[in-house]
């Protein structure tokens, strides 16, 4: 467990420029904060793990052509090891795979400022951070569903949809209906659209 | 095989088929295409009613594609497969054309029996490179009757119909691939551009206390770039990108210099016409514009002087300058100058210009 009491050495690995700037500016505010070092490779990250030993070591997901998964399981193979919090904007790595990764937390870049850097704080403290992982409601379509989606993203009637799934009219509506609610929309026009958003159509 | 045993008859009208085939390029729609296909069956086979059934993936079930001679709307809450046709089941089964003659109870569902006149059904099947594709449903008049090299053109026909309709199924899927990438070029091209720089802008702007005068230009810069490439993203043109060839502009500069053999084509000593891949396209198009277009103009060009160079930021630059005399002997200077296109604008590839990502 990390002395609370002792202030930290943070390194941010990101390959964009105007993330270390924007990091290095809020963090060494933070009256906890000791330093903060900016590696924008996973070579980078290693070395400057090895000259100042950072407490945590804030990973972007995707780090130019690297990944930061394997960047996270370089750092944690240092003596002595950083604590490891990945970040990403775009992408989304699974619990356990972060933890098979060697890191204590998952962070996105829509959080607010104020609570990444508190996840940065309860990280070195010894605490995991993940978010429960929230799966748009979209995600909680059965099979048939998806199929009825599909169908209903051609054009079908409710009428053709039941003859190609060989279903009763009635099992098509109950479908459809279950869709809207799952979509959070009023008609098939607005469940084509919203799936199309969402990417569930090909 | 000798060209003795390949007489005369439908297959003469192949060029029929390319001709629909081109279609596929030109984008006609999904129905009329088939029902050219159709149309042009029936020209070849002497038949007065043909109807592609093909099954749709989109929908999963068989449906009428295309028809001629007959309205396709009958066919429109049409529930048909090989089960409820035993005709097709036999012309798949077989690989070969199979005939029924009126009143068709054996070969088709009542409802669609009932439609046709006398004379004789028969089915072609569409397979090509073992992919069952569909069946043309051909019908010919009472009387006539096909001969065997005529049934054979006829299944081959049915082939033909088919890579017709694999290549228009293998045309649509590689444009949605382009969209696709399209799509994932642009959403990369957002996310690096403006939402690192807005989260990067808001972690600074949330940092306690004032914010340096210098951290405050910085901030104000950043907005300013995430906007730029935001507006360059959404400006970005949704045209094709050209295709790719192996084709580079060093290579145009040579075939010009073969075809001009007394032109003296001088490469620039600090120009290495290595220039960006993703204006070779553009490049060679203007390479070969100021060929065509001087010698409409009846210039003679003494020299030329092609120029392409690397710049920043995946931008190039290629010019073809050079003296010349018109057939009057009026002199002249020439030169076509693209200004480079980078990557965000490779769908104008091929016309100057523009702003950059």
């Amino acid at each position: 467990m990390t002395n609370p009491e002792r202030r930290l050495r943070i390194l941010v690995v990101d390959d964009h420029d105007v993330v270390h700037w924007g990091f290095r500016l809020l963090l060494t505010q933070q009256p906890w904060v000791e330093r903060c070092l900016s590696a924008r490779t996973g070579a980078e990250a290693l070395a400057l793990t090895r000259r100042f030993e950072p407490h945590v070591a804030l990973v972007d997901l995707f780090v130019g052509e690297e990944s930061g998964a394997e960047i996270c399981e370089l750092l944690r193979r240092e003596t002595p090891p950083p604590t490891v919090l990945l970040i990403s904007g775009a992408g989304r790595i699974s619990m356990s795979a972060a933890r098979a990764a060697g890191a204590s937390g998952f962070v996105s870049k829509d959080w607010p400022s104020a609570e990444i850097v508190a996840a940065v704080r309860e990280v070195a403290r010894g605490a995991k951070v993940f978010q429960p992982e929230r799966e748009p409601a979209a995600t909680g379509l059965t099979e048939r569903e998806r199929e009825v989606l599909g169908l209903m993203g051609s054009g079908a009637t409710n009428r053709e949809i039941a003859g190609s799934l060989h279903l009763s009219p009635h099992t098509v509506k109950e479908h459809t209906s279950a869709l809207f609610r799952k979509l959070d929309v009023r008609n098939r026009t607005e469940a084509v659209q919203r799936a199309q958003r969402l990417g569930l159509l090909d | 095989m000798t060209s003795a045993e390949f007489p005369p008859g439908p297959l003469e009208g192949l060029d029929e088929f390319v001709e629909v085939l081109g279609d596929v390029e030109a984008g006609a729609s999904t129905d009329a295409f088939y029902g050219r296909l159709c149309e042009v069956i029936c020209r070849l086979a002497a038949m007065d009613i043909a109807v592609l059934f093909r099954y749709d993936a989109a929908v999963r079930r068989v449906r009428a594609a295309g028809a001629h001679g007959l309205d396709i709307a009958i066919f429109e809450e049409a529930h048909v497969s090989v089960e409820s046709a035993p005709i097709a089941r036999r012309a798949f089964g077989e690989d070969a054309v199979v005939e029924a003659h009126a009143p068709y109870a054996d070969a088709l569902p009542e409802q669609y029996a009932a439609l046709l006149p006398d004379g004789t059904l028969y089915c072609v099947p569409m397979a090509a490179a073992g992919r069952w594709v569909g069946v043309v449903l051909c019908h010919q008049p009472e009387g006539a009757a096909l001969s065997s090299r005529e049934r054979h053109a006829l299944w081959t026909l049915g082939k033909t119909a088919a890579l017709a309709a694999v290549a228009r199924i293998a045309t649509f899927e590689g444009e949605r691939a382009r969209e696709l990438q399209h799509r994932i070029d642009l959403a990369r091209d957002v996310h690096d551009g403006v939402v690192q720089r807005l989260f990067g802008v808001s972690m600074a702007l949330d940092a306690d206390g004032d914010l340096p005068p210098e951290a405050r230009k910085r901030a104000a810069a950043e907005i300013q770039q995430a906007l730029a490439d935001l507006r360059s993203a959404v400006q970005r043109p949704l045209s094709r990108a050209p295709r790719p060839t192996q084709v580079t502009l060093a290579d145009e500069v040579r075939r010009l210099a073969h075809r001009h053999g007394d032109l003296a084509i001088e490469v620039d000593p600090d120009s290495s016409l290595a220039v960006p891949p993703h204006l070779g396209a553009a490049q060679r198009a203007q390479a070969r514009q100021a060929d065509t277009r001087d010698g409409a103009r009846g210039h003679r060009r003494r020299r030329v002087h092609p120029r392409g160079r690397q710049r920043r930021r995946g931008q190039g630059q290629a010019s073809i300058g050079g003296d010349g005399s018109a057939a009057g002997g009026v002199r002249g200077v020439g030169r076509r100058r693209l200004r480079g296109v980078r990557p965000a604008q490779r769908g104008l590839a091929g016309t100057s210009g523009g702003a950059g990502r």
